[in-house]
């Protein structure tokens, strides 16, 4: 009888319920790759602003890791959606901002937008998107000035760049980002502005692809998906009429968050047919 | 038709078992202990008791109902023990078969007693579900079902036991469908083969050229996960869903395995119930992964004897595929007529470390099958929320896993669901609970 045969008719199984066959990858791998994904556009802030950049993103990742290994769980940060939070609410800041006001909203994000709810995969609204409102509403001087533009919106070729990974991946559905596109696009002509300078800009694609893609927030059924990112386009497209694109943009998809489970529960995708 | 869309692509590990295309014949084992509950349906006794000398082929269990389903001895020797569970047979090695086992002279083609025939030689569904081929039939003659369709999809990974089937007996197969044909009076019959099966195909098409069944066709399909579940091959060839309530046999369509088919002309053509079938011996422990004539009753480790051995220490046995499979607690366990595949798995295969929180990906929205939305079923089950799970279609539910392979997060969703349903796994060999039993680190 081979050896490893011997003695091991007395040993016992666990009865585990079936699969037994599991797919090589992981949650915290697709959260770092989201992390990873956003370096390219952090590269164009940099060149454009210089070290400024590079400064309020250290205390971006840095202050909403820290607000998540001090009030969460430590695991929360091994999974990464600390630091790829932080990351995100670089790319809202302008560089010129100071150091408390990067501080101030890493702690909002951190702690209002994920651990209050719960911690990663709990929260309603997008956590970066929280700060980024918070700063907005205490210090609207911060992103007033014309000449402070966003970190993530200088180039558009950099978030370009970073979605086509994310769709090579396969880590976003290219269901959301396509529609809402589509959908900005057919409301700004109805609303007689030119497609063209409405969609091609940092701000739209770094809110299709990064903001509105974010698993946690978005809704799971495609068709939700569908809805919610035509729904966001057309409130996206409203409010260009008052404010500049990132704001418009990141307003509809924190607005539209709220409605991602009652879109989860209108597209539940199981027919009821009788008999 | 309309091929799965949804589902997974598998890493299908089948190449291995598939070193020869022969399905190797077993030494009886000295002991086979047969447990009567094979069949899905009305219980059954022995009809044999201790001291008894049984033959290969002789009945040694039956009852009254209708919709229960004989058992036959798959050894020659001297019964042990008989009781309402199980029934030990000693071997004498001889393999001396019972007389009644002989080729039949006149074919019938009369339903009726082709069902009888069907149900006396203890067929059941050997895809894996267990169920009574004869009732099935019947319920499918009632139903006046259109289509037969014969599952040679095999889209498990490892298995290869009906792929080396229809390369070796493909004549079996075709007269066994036509048989199975005229039995549910549908009116013609679908061989559905998975692409990665494509000389199978060629195989049966050629031999079919001969054979001039002009209702038998072959239909080959994408490699997709569960495209070989039934209710996934009435959905294409009926090119719908099948709603809720609705079974394919309700929709008019029977799907049988092409294994099934193997042994109904065993049993018509050879008078040779059903004490053996086609298992695969895989996994990776395993020394030569081969594929074997198992008789029903032979324990896992004698399975695993014929293909030399473990070459690693296996962390979890598995009876079926690695996907809807069984866990098994023990080596000895005895192969039962609904076993495709017995498996031996090594550690790796099933997470290690803790479940991570779900971060909303979808995946599992995707690939499901039956269109359900696995993360609110799970949600709804850990909040014992019962209205919600319902509302979701808890039950709707086939438990074929691509969910759970699919999960970055690696929650368990067929496990919770299964808990939702109220079907939990028997009480583990661990004190721990049955999922947290799972190889840690």
């Amino acid at each position: 009888m081979p050896p490893l045969l011997k003695d091991k008719t007395e040993k016992l199984f666990p009865k585990i319920s079936s699969p037994h066959l599991f797919a090589a990858h992981s949650s915290s791998q697709i959260v770092w790759g989201f992390f990873a994904a956003l370096i390219p556009i952090w590269i164009a802030g940099v060149v454009a602003y210089g070290f400024a950049a590079v400064w309020v993103f250290v205390l971006a990742v840095g202050f909403s890791c820290g607000a998540q290994y001090v009030f969460g769980k430590r695991t929360w940060i091994q999974l990464g959606g600390a630091a790829f939070m932080g990351g995100l609410l670089t790319l809202l800041l302008p560089a010129q901002i100071p150091w408390q006001g990067v501080a101030l909203g890493s702690l909002i994000s951190s702690l209002m937008g994920q651990v209050a709810f719960g911690g990663l995969g709990q929260n309603i609204f997008h956590p970066a998107l929280v700060g980024y409102a918070a700063l907005f509403l205490l210090a609207p001087d911060w992103f007033s000035n014309r000449a402070s533009e966003s970190l993530g919106t200088t180039s558009i070729f950099a978030v370009v760049f970073s979605s086509l990974f994310l769709l090579f991946k396969k880590w976003i559905a290219w269901r959301t980002p396509f529609f809402y596109l589509l959908a900005l696009g057919v409301f700004s002509s109805f609303f007689g502005r030119s497609f063209i300078s409405e969609l091609f800009n940092g701000s739209i694609f770094l809110a299709a692809f990064f903001f509105m893609t974010d698993p946690v927030t978005a809704p799971v059924t495609s068709r939700g998906r569908a809805g919610f990112a035509i729904a966001t386009a057309f409130l996206t497209a409203m409010l260009r009429f008052w404010a500049e694109p990132l704001p418009a943009a990141l307003c509809s998809v924190f607005f539209l968050n709220g409605f991602v489970p009652l879109l989860d529960r209108w597209t539940q995708p199981k027919l009821k047919m009788a008999s | 038709m309309k091929p799965l869309k949804r589902g997974v692509v598998l890493p299908d590990f089948k190449y291995r078992s598939l070193s020869s295309t022969k399905i190797h014949s077993v030494q009886t084992p000295r002991l086979v202990s047969i447990s009567l509950h094979q069949h899905v349906g009305a219980p059954i006794l022995p009809c044999v008791s201790e001291g008894d000398t049984v033959l290969v082929g002789s009945k040694i269990a039956e009852g009254e109902d209708w919709t229960s389903v004989p058992i036959h001895s798959s050894a020659s020797g001297r019964v042990l023990r008989a009781d309402q569970n199980v029934i030990l047979i000693e071997s004498d090695e001889s393999g001396r078969m019972d007389p009644a086992v002989q080729p039949r002279a006149n074919i019938p083609n009369d339903p009726d007693q082709l069902v009888e025939i069907i149900r006396g030689a203890g067929i059941v569904d050997l895809g894996g579900n267990a169920l009574p081929v004869h009732h099935r039939l019947m319920m499918a003659r009632e139903r006046g079902v259109e289509t037969l369709v014969l599952n040679g999809c095999e889209s498990e990974p490892f298995l290869t036991a009906d792929h080396v089937l229809m390369l070796e007996h493909p004549v079996e197969i075709l007269k066994g469908a036509e048989l199975l044909r005229l039995a549910s009076g549908a009116k013609k019959v679908l061989i559905a083969v998975e692409k990665n099966k494509l000389e199978a195909v060629e195989l049966l098409n050629s031999k079919n050229y001969y054979l001039k069944f002009s209702a038998i066709e072959t239909l080959t399909l994408p490699a997709r996960y569960p495209q070989g579940s039934e209710r996934a091959l009435a959905r294409t060839v009926l090119s719908r869903r099948l709603g809720s309530r609705e079974t394919p046999i309700s929709a008019g369509v029977l799907v049988e395995h092409v294994a099934t088919a193997f042994a109904v002309y065993e049993a018509v053509y050879l008078r040779k119930p059903l004490y053996e079938r086609a298992v695969t011996v895989s996994g990776p422990c395993v020394i030569e992964p081969k594929n074997l004539w198992a008789p029903i009753g032979i324990g896992a480790l004698d399975l695993f004897r014929a293909c030399k051995g473990l070459m690693r220490e296996p962390e979890q046995i598995v009876f079926g595929g690695p996907m809807t499979g069984e866990a098994v607690s023990s080596l000895n366990e005895p192969v039962t007529k609904k076993v495709q595949g017995v498996l031996a798995l090594p550690q790796g295969f099933a997470p290690s470390g803790a479940e991570e929180p779900c971060i909303r990906c979808g995946l599992c929205v995707d690939v499901c099958p039956e269109i359900l939305v696995p993360e609110t079923l799970v949600r709804a089950v850990r909040k014992e929320n019962q209205a919600l799970a319902r509302e979701y279609e808890i039950d709707s539910c086939t438990e074929c896993g691509a969910c759970s392979y699919i999960c970055p997060s690696k929650i368990p969703i067929v496990f919770v669901i299964r808990k939702g349903k109220g079907v939990s796994l028997e009480p583990s060999v661990k004190p721990e609970p049955a999922y947290a039993s799972a190889p840690q680190g």
